[in-house]
């Protein structure tokens, strides 16, 4: 793949991204399993990742005596995982290298 | 707190008033009855019919057809105005609003439908979920601060989207004129 084409992503998107890969998630989930993710933030970046095509988002199904908001439900997707891929070899010849991705 | 109010009741009259609501008294009454002049002199009887009309109006008038609510919505709105501003301080209820209702009901009004469910209402849900966790855990103290703490990380959130925003439409513009 040229490397122009190798989808680029940050450590914040990185870091859903890896969370995403197991199992899908709704963002509070997202925030209570990892460190770097901040409420405030985390739903911008997953809308962001959304429009990019990284990820993929459902409404929750709720059962009849259920009410509130209805909340989304999100999954990595095939561009995602192979974003994630590529970030990942990346940082794997770094470490080969020495050194340590910032 | 106030203004919030005085926004989210305007909102609700709104969507009554172009809903066309069915007209409900009981609510006014258990509020006003007691304050409403009594009797059958002519000036009780004025103050009384003004009174309800108003209620009548702001509750919607379903047997009107939509444009012409709208139109008269028009006119009407310095009397909400007015009304909603003198409910305010006396506005007390037996019922007990959801955290965080009345700043969803001005995001609801102001925000794209899309950025609202996908993110503000994400935020408020999740917000509600450890609030009512932490309430039925007895712990108040901690649910005061969570509401704390959801007010400043709305006012982040709104600082993150509104900067995603204004950058992804200068790129947008830097792309179009490269």
């Amino acid at each position: 793949m040229p490397m122009d084409q190798v989808p680029r992503i940050s450590r914040v998107e990185f870091e859903i991204l890896s969370l995403l890969r197991s199992k899908e998630m709704y963002g509070l989930e997202l925030v209570k399993e990892s460190n770097m993710l901040k409420r405030g933030t985390v739903y911008v970046t997953l809308e962001r990742m959304s429009d990019k095509g990284y990820v993929r988002s459902r409404e929750a199904e709720r059962a009849p005596h259920e009410s509130g908001l209805p909340r989304r439900i999100y999954s990595i997707s095939g561009l995602g995982r192979r974003a994630l891929a590529a970030s990942e070899a990346a940082a794997a010849s770094f470490a080969s290298w020495g050194m340590v991705p910032q | 707190m106030s203004l919030l109010t005085l926004i989210a009741r305007l909102d609700v009259n709104f969507r009554n008033f172009i809903n066309g609501r069915p007209r409900d008294r009981r609510e006014f009454r258990a509020r006003w009855g007691h304050v409403l002049p009594r009797g059958n002199s002519l000036r009780a009887r004025i103050w009384r019919s003004m009174i309800l009309t108003l209620d009548e109006v702001e509750h919607g008038l379903p047997q009107i057809q939509l444009p012409l609510r709208m139109l008269l919505y028009f006119f009407f709105w310095p009397i909400f105005l007015f009304s909603a501003v003198i409910r305010v301080p006396f506005g007390r209820s037996a019922l007990v609003r959801a955290p965080a209702s009345r700043v969803l009901a001005v995001l609801r009004f102001v925000l794209p439908r899309k950025v609202f469910d996908r993110i503000f209402a994400q935020l408020v849900q999740d917000f509600r979920d450890e609030y009512i966790a932490e309430l039925s855990a007895g712990r108040l103290w901690r649910a005061r601060w969570m509401h704390v703490c959801f007010y400043l990380t709305l006012l982040l959130t709104i600082l993150v989207w509104g900067g995603a925003s204004v950058a992804k439409m200068a790129v947008k513009l830097w792309q179009m004129s490269g």
